[in-house]
């Protein structure tokens, strides 16, 4: 009761000594110069560890060391595929083509059906097979990078908080979508798969889903660790926690979560 | 204005669970990893420039300030202070950023053991509007990212029922021993001479020192002396002597800051109905050494 009390007569909230200014003013400008070069520095971390361009969403041409090869996915489960948000509910971004083009509108799938569903229906388009990451067809390139640009503030790869209906910032939705036939996105969360150590394995929809797209999303590919063992291991030794910024190996301990340490 | 109902009580609390209590794994594994959550470096020498030991205590000062105020959890104070060592250890910080810092650390610290968080509005205000609710967010970003994520540290306070269980205690004691022990968290938070310290030497160093401070007044445990460090050492594995030295410290500014407080009182800038209505304790007046 008191807490709430406390939190909630905030609009009557009555200045105490604790409303104070520590150092002086602060210069917001300087403070803005200051936030841009730590997020690059993010950014910059976020692409060697992950050997991926998280600006134009395309995998970094190697050698490098993961190696992102391009799966189907039906070949995933259900979770690593895209989903919307409609009101409350979630729904499953149309796995793969269909004739007539009935991806325009995607069925409501609740993920447990998904891997059933999956068995049921024809075989994985062509467009899905299993390929060495490819870098994004020439002409696409530039159209990806333009719509980022048309996006303020380069603040990373974070999605934040912009009210998208997709989970991803910058892609229309997918009823406004125009139909030609790219491989599609699936699941956002590539690169949390991939942080224990386990391959990342994503799944790029067969077509229908996101037309408008012309290259490749992050969750097209499927990153493989080239040198495992020794990786894994130096992982270890390094506490997680604050890394020294720029501190490479440092980069696969933090990710690391305690629990899967101790099991 | 806002009506309140007062025949429910809002914050509702969770029983103990025994499951988590009595089964000795979960200390272990909090003894396990509590380590890796501690800062990489005295940064004072060799990450900041402009920040100085001095600068720490009055941004944990203004922070611990803040959580009393807003009667956060016990936890939430020692928690943005790891965060913000954390961040420290390693971007070098102007000055003129800390409070900012302190404040972007006590939003992510509340997000995470609150039910009714902090407010980022409510924050600048307590900066005097030095920021504003825009910079909190951005920069929340940042501090995520440079702490990569990994927001649920081990805190003192994690060890501190798993330490009162294994004491030889009347059940009665242990409430009065538990809130004077949180104020020695919360005071050793304050002081960068404790940020590198394990928080468990830190939880077993405030039980030890709240024993004893409580003893002088009445007979709180059977257990003191030379029998109590034993017994504490052995709970968390610490050595025996680095937990006296631990519990010595922790005594020394605990007198300094009953001496702060003397003078503050003097000062007459706080009163003391203040300070009795926070919920993170500060009645370390009450202990007599």
């Amino acid at each position: 009761m008191e807490r709430l009390v406390a939190r909630r007569t905030f609009p009557l909230f009555a200045r105490t000594s604790a409303c104070r200014s520590l150092f002086g003013p602060v210069d917001h400008e300087e403070l803005s110069r200051e936030l841009q070069i730590r997020l690059a520095e993010l950014s910059a971390e976020d692409q060697r560890r992950w050997d991926y361009n998280f600006q134009q969403d395309v995998p970094l041409r190697g050698p490098g060391r993961l190696q992102w090869t391009e799966v189907d996915s039906d070949s995933v489960p259900a979770f690593y595929r895209e989903t919307v948000q409609v009101g409350r509910c979630r729904l499953l971004l149309a796995p793969r083509p269909r004739p007539e083009g009935a991806g325009d509108s995607p069925p409501p799938a609740p993920p447990a059906d998904e891997p059933l569903d999956g068995l049921g229906e024809a075989p994985a388009p062509p467009s899905g097979g299993p390929v060495v990451a490819p870098a994004p067809a020439p002409a696409a390139a530039p159209q990806e990078s333009d719509e980022q640009e048309a996006v303020p503030p380069p603040r990373s790869q974070e999605p934040l908080a912009e009210p998208l209906h997709s989970g991803m910032s910058g892609r229309p939705a997918p009823g406004t979508a125009a139909a030609t036939g790219s491989a599609a996105a699936a699941a956002t969360n590539a690169a949390a798969a991939a942080a224990g150590g386990a391959v990342a394995t994503t799944a790029a929809a067969g077509g229908a889903a996101i037309k408008k797209l012309p290259g490749p999303l992050i969750s097209d590919f499927f990153a493989k660790r080239k040198r495992p063992a020794p990786e894994a291991k130096a992982s270890n030794e390094v506490p997680a926690g604050c890394a020294a910024p720029g501190a490479a190996p440092a980069v696969g301990s933090a990710e690391q979560t305690p629990r899967k340490r101790l099991r | 204005m806002e009506l309140l109902c007062c025949e429910v009580d809002p914050v509702r609390r969770a029983v103990p669970d025994a499951n988590l209590l009595y089964d000795d794994r979960v200390l272990q594994n909090l003894l396990t990893i509590e380590e890796r959550y501690l800062p990489q470096c005295s940064y004072f020498k060799c990450v900041q420039k402009d920040i100085q030991p001095y600068m720490r205590r009055m941004v944990a000062t203004w922070m611990l300030e803040v959580c009393e105020e807003q009667k956060c959890e016990e936890e939430v104070f020692p928690l943005a202070m790891n965060y913000l060592d954390r961040f420290l250890a390693g971007v070098p910080t102007p000055k003129t950023h800390l409070q900012l810092l302190g404040a972007v650390c006590m939003f992510l610290a509340s997000k995470l053991k609150e039910t009714i968080p902090l407010t980022a509005e409510k924050l600048c205000i307590y900066t005097d509007n030095s920021i504003k609710p825009q910079e909190l967010l951005e920069w929340e970003l940042v501090v995520l990212g440079k702490l990569k994520w990994n927001l649920a540290a081990v805190t003192p306070h994690d060890f501190i029922e798993h330490i009162l269980r294994k004491l030889p205690q009347p059940s009665e004691k242990l409430s009065l021993i538990r809130k004077h022990a949180q104020t020695f968290i919360a005071l050793c938070a304050t002081d960068f001479k404790f940020a590198m310290y394990p928080p468990s030497m830190i939880a077993t160093g405030s039980v030890g020192a709240a024993i004893c401070g409580l003893q002088q007044d009445e007979d709180v445990s059977s257990l003191t002396g030379d029998a109590l460090v034993d017994l504490l050492a052995k709970i968390t594995n610490t050595d025996v002597d680095c937990l006296k030295a631990c519990q010595e410290q922790i005594e020394v500014v605990l007198l300094n800051s009953l001496q702060q407080f003397r003078q503050d009182q003097g000062d007459g800038s706080k009163s003391e109905d203040e300070l009795d209505q926070a919920s993170t304790p500060t009645d370390v007046r009450d202990i007599d050494l």
